[in-house]
């Protein structure tokens, strides 16, 4: 399938995004993770978020005015429950001074290009430039390159675009809405990098785990 | 209010049946019921074939729409109006139009033809509107030559052919009626009687230069009304009709592209805020000017992003519109080649055709009106009037008269979507302190929760048919307005509501208040807020909602507006 992902190192501390509801929830394993999607028009914001909540691939799904929202609950394997809320935002870069609405208090952002578009590439750099000035200090980020399934009309390669991850301090991966193929994994890492850096430091005050992971 | 609203919702609810008006429905019993003041009102019972539905007390009943006979019985022998259109507008307001005839009456409604003006007139408007219309698609081309690169061939092949296939004929090379046309305008309303004759005949400037306009400086609304090309006019209507296969518009397109410099002296319609509108005038200070790299910079992205959205755009519609839907593949792709439509083999022939259609209009309105370009969100305000109206040019036209409220929503500046969304804010304090309090509380007073049923006026959480039904009864609002009739003696309004050019924002506030008790008891963020508004789809009874709407409007207009 070609889809590659990378676990950069990341040492940054300070987190303080919290999206769990409260102490109370992260004793019961039952947390809550609100989540943005950004990205240039037409890259499968939508289409990643509905295979993810549905199950469902529709090529011809609605074009998002402002923002959208779904949730989705997630049974992971040590019996954590975790509750995504999902806004899934527009691309046109008209509504990008709303973006900041939708990632205000959110745990991480999926920042999602097109591999088959160089524009859509240089669009999630933008975005990227945009969390670090504007988003919240810990935000989590995850570089996403979608529609891996078109890879013979492939125009940014993997290696560019992880080596663009690494330098950010991002998650890198790359999807197909249309296959199914890395969907789960990218929210199950989204989960796993939130947990690392929000969850955990909000309950014990620790910082600076990434190392544990990488 | 809201238990008289209960007895007397009875009939209706159920917003039309599609196609034949009430056809769907059957009057059954009627029952006496009073409204707010204690006044008595009839309501009648109307038993529905549509189920699922709540219980019937709890529907709102629906006034009969404008049918075709009242329609016809409006005109005078000459084909105007009566009364300059207060009993249509009177009808429209309160009830809607029939589906057979909204071809027929929306041209009114969004002021593409003045409410008094004869049929000769209406002609002649016609005639030029087309014209116009090819003229945008023609400087749709020629931009797509800079930008468009590898689809370059394709689109001077086949040029500017509308999915009717008739517009690029329309302009038969042989009636010589690219010269520019020498015009009296008549106005289309008192507002603008001076603002509208100067610069029809300017002649038209190069592409380059006119990528330079500036578009706070107003040009003549020059299509809107024109009297002079009226005996050609005829000529041309009937010749286009006999055109209606793709190949006949091919081979005109395929000519019209080779004619080449001789067009480009000819005006382009441009938008301009001459039309009288009131958020042009307050908000035409903060207005910013197109410069030239942008400009074509926007363009380009602007055709990106309409290719994208119009494969994707909602086709609710094809149920209602069987006629539309009988486009063989072939012809299909034809239409879409010559838009340069990209990545729809996965759709329905019907669906290209769409796309096609959709994409043709929305590249016009981006040169038409350059201030705005294309914005996400026009599309869903564009796929209903192309589902009613067939004809390519006139749907551009009404669509260019709805636009000229909406495309305020669609600013860069945010100062439209701002305004709105704090006229709905002021609404809701108005009528419900304890409301907006709570609001305040979850700082979302500033009503962002409403941001996409201002966008795209509903067209997310009705069903096509009640998005048509509420956009017509807004556009008459508007229309009333516009004619200066607003005084009129509103009775057929649920207690004399008066027009208003923000109908819809009243109706947005009136489906927020609908939800207070939930929103003031379960919810304490404006996430939990929006997430609410978003899933109102399907939930809405639309002649309840007008009716609040109505009431917010008789209580507040004098302190909102």
């Amino acid at each position: 399938m070609g889809c590659s992902s990378s676990v950069p190192a990341r040492s940054t501390g300070g987190l303080n995004t919290v999206s769990n509801d409260s102490s109370s929830a992260t004793d019961s394993k039952d947390l809550r993770a609100k989540l943005v999607l950004l990205g240039d028009s037409g890259v499968g914001k939508s289409c990643i978020v509905l295979r993810f909540v549905r199950g469902q691939f529709d090529p011809t799904s609605k074009v998002t005015v402002g923002a959208s929202f779904l949730s989705q609950t997630l049974a992971l394997e040590d019996s954590t429950i975790v509750k995504f809320e999902i806004w899934d935002t527009a691309g046109q870069e008209r509504y990008a001074a709303l973006a900041p609405l939708y990632y205000r208090g959110a745990a991480a952002a999926i920042v999602v290009y097109d591999i088959t578009s160089p524009e859509s590439f240089s669009k999630a750099q933008y975005w990227v430039k945009e969390l670090q000035k504007h988003g919240s200090p810990g935000i989590v980020m995850v570089l996403v390159g979608n529609k891996a399934d078109l890879h013979e009309n492939r125009s940014v390669s993997s290696q560019d675009a992880l080596e663009y991850a690494d330098k950010n301090n991002m998650f890198f991966i790359e999807t197909s809405a249309k296959t199914a193929d890395n969907i789960n994994q990218l929210f199950e890492v989204c989960f796993e990098y939130i947990e690392l850096f929000v969850f955990k430091q909000h309950i014990r005050g620790e910082a600076n785990l990434a190392e544990d992971k990488t | 209010m809201w238990a008289w609203g209960c007895v007397e919702r009875v009939a209706a609810g159920l917003l039309g049946g599609p196609l034949a008006g009430g056809g769907r429905w059957n009057t059954a019993v009627a029952v006496g019921v009073t409204a707010a003041a204690g006044l008595a009102v009839v309501a009648i019972v109307v038993s529905s074939r549509r189920g699922g539905l709540k219980s019937p007390w709890c529907r709102r009943r629906r006034k009969a729409p404008l049918t075709a006979q009242e329609w016809r019985a409006l005109f005078t022998p000459d084909g105007k109006l009566q009364d300059g259109g207060v009993k249509l507008l009177k009808k429209v307001r309160s009830g809607g139009i029939e589906p057979s005839i909204r071809a027929l009456v929306w041209p009114f409604l969004l002021g593409v033809y003045n409410l008094d003006s004869s049929e000769v007139e209406r002609d002649a408007v016609k005639a030029q509107n087309r014209k116009g219309y090819l003229l945008l698609r023609k400087h749709c081309l020629r931009k797509s030559a800079y930008t468009m690169e590898e689809s370059k061939q394709s689109t001077n092949k086949t040029a500017g052919v509308n999915p009717k296939g008739s517009i690029s004929s329309e302009k038969g090379e042989e009636s010589g009626c690219v010269t520019p046309v020498e015009s009296k305008e008549v106005p289309e309303n008192p507002s603008v009687e001076e603002a509208t004759s100067t610069e029809e005949e300017k002649p038209c400037l190069s592409t380059e230069q006119e990528l330079q306009d500036d578009t706070s400086e107003p040009k003549p609304e020059q299509m809107e009304v024109n009297q002079s090309s009226s005996t050609s006019s005829n000529e041309e209507e009937s010749e286009r009709s006999d055109v209606t296969h793709v190949e006949a518009s091919h081979k005109d397109s395929a000519s019209v592209c080779e004619s080449k410099l001789e067009d480009e002296q000819e005006s382009i319609p441009r938008y301009s805020n001459t039309g009288g509108n009131m958020d042009d005038i307050e908000l035409s200070k903060a207005a910013r000017p197109v410069k030239s790299a942008r400009a074509i910079e926007d363009f380009e992205t602007c055709q990106r992003i309409i290719r994208l959205d119009a494969v994707r755009a909602n086709d609710e519609w094809v149920s209602y519109f069987p006629s539309q839907t009988s486009v063989s593949r072939e012809k299909a792709i034809e239409y879409a080649k010559a838009v340069c439509l990209k990545d729809y083999e996965h759709l329905e022939p019907n669906r290209i055709h769409h796309a096609s259609r959709l994409v043709a209009i929305l590249e016009a309105y981006a040169i038409y009106d350059q201030e705005i370009g294309y914005c996400q969100g026009m599309s869903d305000l564009l796929a209903p009037l192309l589902a009613v109206l067939e004809e390519d040019d006139e749907a551009f036209w009404c669509f260019a008269g709805f636009m000229r409220k909406a495309r305020h929503n669609f600013r860069l500046d945010e100062v439209g979507i701002r305004r709105q969304l704090n006229m709905v804010a002021r609404i809701i304090k108005y009528k419900d302190f304890h409301l907006y309090r709570h609001l305040e509380m979850l700082q979302a007073e500033d009503c962002f929760f409403v941001y996409r049923m201002v966008v795209v006026m509903f067209r997310r959480e009705l069903t096509f048919e009640q998005t048509l039904c509420l956009w017509e009864v807004m556009w008459a609002d508007q229309a009333a307005n516009r004619a200066g009739i607003a005084n009129s003696p509103w009775r057929r309004m649920r207690l004399g509501a008066p027009p208003t050019d923000d109908l819809l924002l009243y109706a947005i506030a009136a489906s927020v208040l609908q939800k207070r008790k939930l929103i003031i008891e379960s919810y304490s963020s404006m996430d939990e807020i929006i997430r609410e508004c978003n899933s109102m789809a399907g939930q809405l009874d639309i002649w309840k909602l007008l009716d609040d709407a109505h009431d917010l409007v008789v209580t507040l207009h004098n302190r909102i507006e």
